[in-house]
């Protein structure tokens, strides 16, 4: 049997969160009751997911990983807390005196010290092997056949400028190791394009901000399609926060 | 290849055991789609960096949140993502809990390829719409008004709002079918 269609638009604001309360909830009251209706709002549902999912943006910051892997290594472990409850419940009749209840706090706090302790070393080890694994990845895709070795240069004199770029296309990781880069003004920043062969507009692949030295480097991935041609890479001053296309004239370029 | 390694469902069992591991290869699986979702909705990189990680971290607080048998871990993560978003942005308290959001999705929008076929698919669509209904589509999911708001602020009838949103999201409805028949 076909959904209600008296109610076909209403679904549809429902699925996208679009109806305001008394009217989502008139809704929802029908769905409890109408299958039809119920199957076409989860249709509606998986729509609006596939419109979701269609959203294209960049690559979240390099540091975003590190700094959730910091918090998950942070937390308690969930088989830890489970285990801690069964050691309380399994302890309780020893509480049922007052030498072994003492006796069984001074250990408890013991063991919470060299839990804290193992916590953090074994936090301290996975992120350790995360960074080495990463690493060995990183480098083996570097030596891969199919990695694109590229050099800019500026018409620059001295100090020459320098930003190397590795493209790995079957992984979609980009490293760029740039250096003597001057330094710029507050509020601004370098930025790195991809500029695609078939004639479309630059993409912005990353924001390069030389230390001291001048020296930047960044690896990011998937900032293209795997099919995307390559014409050149270059890089020009934006505003610190970057910009969507290039505002100024590259001041790098090459492929 | 698409998704070498293990599975979503595999990485969700390996969270359920408490693998930090897991949790890092779904980041560099998804991390990129729950970004942008939650940049395109708030428009402002540190908002979307907050929300990404509380999303992160709700799956691996929660990992039975996510049930396999429902479909797309790729689809539930950015539905999720974009109602905290919407959440975020209108300064209001949650609207519904993570818990409470059920998505039937195609299982195969977690496959690499299919997903990318449908995305441009569901692009193309969106180009094509009419501005109109593409622009009342975008303010209705990505800014979370309701269609209501929408028709005072773009001066146009309710009815006329309510159709063009139900026209264009049936429109992107088209993208999986014809992703599936490639």
């Amino acid at each position: 049997m076909a959904f209600h269609e008296q109610f076909a638009e209403d679904l549809a604001l429902h699925a996208l969160g679009a109806l305001p309360p008394d009217e989502a909830a008139n809704v929802g009251k029908h769905l409890e009751q109408c299958p039809e209706c119920r199957q076409e709002y989860l249709r509606l549902t998986a729509d609006a997911a596939t419109l979701a999912l269609s959203v294209e943006g960049p690559a979240p910051p390099e540091h975003l990983q590190n700094d959730l892997m910091r918090r998950v290594y942070a937390e308690p472990r969930m088989t830890n807390i489970l285990q801690s409850r069964v050691r309380w419940w399994s302890l309780a009749p020893v509480f049922s005196t007052a030498l072994l209840a003492l006796f069984a706090i001074l250990l408890w706090q013991e063991n919470a010290d060299l839990r804290l302790e193992n916590t953090e070393q074994t936090a301290e080890i996975a992120q350790t092997r995360e960074l080495l694994h990463r690493a060995t990845h990183v480098l083996a895709e570097i030596s891969s056949p199919d990695a694109i070795h590229a050099t800019l240069v500026s018409a620059n004199q001295k100090p020459q400028p320098q930003c190397r770029i590795i493209y790995m296309r079957r992984s979609g990781t980009l490293v760029i190791a740039a250096n003597h880069l001057p330094a710029l003004p507050d509020k601004k920043a370098y930025e790195l394009w991809i500029i695609p062969g078939d004639g479309s507009s630059p993409i912005p692949a990353g924001m390069l901000r030389p230390n001291a030295n001048g020296d930047a480097s960044m690896a990011i991935h998937r900032v293209i399609g795997e099919r995307t041609i390559i014409k050149a890479f270059a890089v020009t001053v934006e505003a610190d926060a970057g910009s969507d296309w290039p505002t100024s004239k590259p001041i790098m370029s090459g492929q | 290849m698409d998704n070498p390694g293990p599975s979503d469902s595999q990485l969700v069992i390996r969270l359920k055991q408490g693998d930090e591991d897991a949790l890092a290869s779904l980041f560099q699986r998804y991390g990129r789609i729950v970004y942008a979702v939650a940049l395109r909705v708030l428009g402002e990189s540190t908002a979307a960096e907050d929300i990404s990680q509380e999303i992160f971290m709700q799956l691996w607080r929660k990992p039975q949140l996510f049930d396999s048998q429902r479909g797309s871990l790729s689809a539930w993560l950015a539905v999720v993502t974009r109602h905290r978003s919407i959440d975020q942005l209108r300064k209001r308290r949650p609207q519904c809990d993570i818990e409470d959001v059920q998505l039937f999705c195609d299982a195969r929008l977690d496959e690499h390829v299919f997903r990318s076929a449908v995305m441009e698919k569901v692009r193309t669509i969106l180009s094509h719409l009419p501005q109109e209904q593409r622009t009342a589509l975008e303010m209705a999911f990505f800014d979370g008004l309701t269609h209501v708001e929408i028709a005072e602020k773009t001066s146009q009838p309710l009815g006329t709002i309510k159709t063009r949103i139900r026209t264009a999201i049936l429109a992107v409805r088209g993208a999986l079918s014809e992703a599936g028949n490639k």
